[in-house]
């Protein structure tokens, strides 16, 4: 009398499972893959959640703001801001070691205080 | 220089896996894309932990010689290009036109990034320097 247990050529429940493991595992890390790759897709490219992105968006505001006001002719408050969020852009751009960000932020900053400057009338 | 990247260990002179040098860095190497650890393990210079810890090596959070930094940096030309020539009598058109292309290759440098603060930032500018620049144009 044979039994399942003892026929090699019948596959027993275990190694049944096994190969039932195996696969979905291997599904689960395609899986995975995929969704890392989905993710690796949408992700900013510059930092999250650190100072920089604070005043990051703290600058944004100030900026957007700041050229709201000015264009509604309160020109002065408008500078401040503008001003104000040129520095912050300048701290960001030295935090992610991004040349570009630093010269035009600290170059539009100074070209907005120079005005600022000169319509204050001081030094004339 | 020790090279963690490396299989060697320099103290020991032996073989430690590459996989728990990559365990025993995992904090610094999250700092780095997989095209970065790539070339960093290929043909190591610096450790992670070095590049880390450096104040002399020159690290960016964004992306250098990819097609994001070409734009940038003919984006930021073009800004300036167009702040120089800013308060110049008969050349407003010139500097409206020059900045408008700027901010939009910088939109588009945001774009690149996900980066929801330089996409409302250039965007609300380009808004704001089209107006200008449909207003001159209408106004000739």
């Amino acid at each position: 009398m044979s039994t399942d247990m003892n026929d090699p050529y019948i596959p027993s429940k275990i190694s049944t499972m096994a190969k039932e493991l195996r696969l979905e595992k291997k599904r689960l890390q395609q899986d995975l893959i995929e969704l890392q790759h989905d993710y690796d897709e949408v992700k900013p490219t510059t930092p999250t959640g650190t100072p920089d992105w604070y005043v990051k968006w703290v600058s944004m505001l100030l900026a957007v703001g700041g050229v709201f006001l000015m264009s509604a002719n309160i020109t002065f408050y408008g500078q401040i801001a503008y001003v104000l969020s040129s520095c912050g852009w300048v701290y960001v751009g030295m935090q992610w070691s991004d040349r570009a960000i630093m010269i035009g932020s600290a170059i539009s900053g100074t070209a907005v205080l120079m005005n600022m400057v000169q319509n204050s009338g001081v030094g004339l | 220089m020790s090279d963690l990247m490396t299989n060697q260990d320099p103290e020991q002179g032996q073989q430690t896996p590459l996989s728990e040098k990559i365990e025993e860095n995992r904090d610094a190497l999250k700092r780095y894309s997989v095209e970065e650890i790539i070339p960093m393990m290929e043909n190591p210079k610096y450790t992670p932990e070095e590049l880390e810890k450096s104040k002399r090596i020159f690290k960016s959070a964004t992306p250098k010689y990819t097609l994001d930094w070409y734009v940038k940096w003919v984006a930021s030309i073009f800004v300036l290009c167009a702040m120089s020539i800013r308060g110049v009598e008969g050349l407003q058109m010139f500097d409206l036109a020059l900045s408008a292309v700027g901010i939009s290759l910088w939109l588009w440098v945001s774009i690149l990034w996900h980066d929801k603060a330089l996409i409302l930032l250039n965007g609300v500018g380009l808004m704001f320097l089209l107006r200008n620049l449909v207003s001159t144009v209408v106004g000739l």
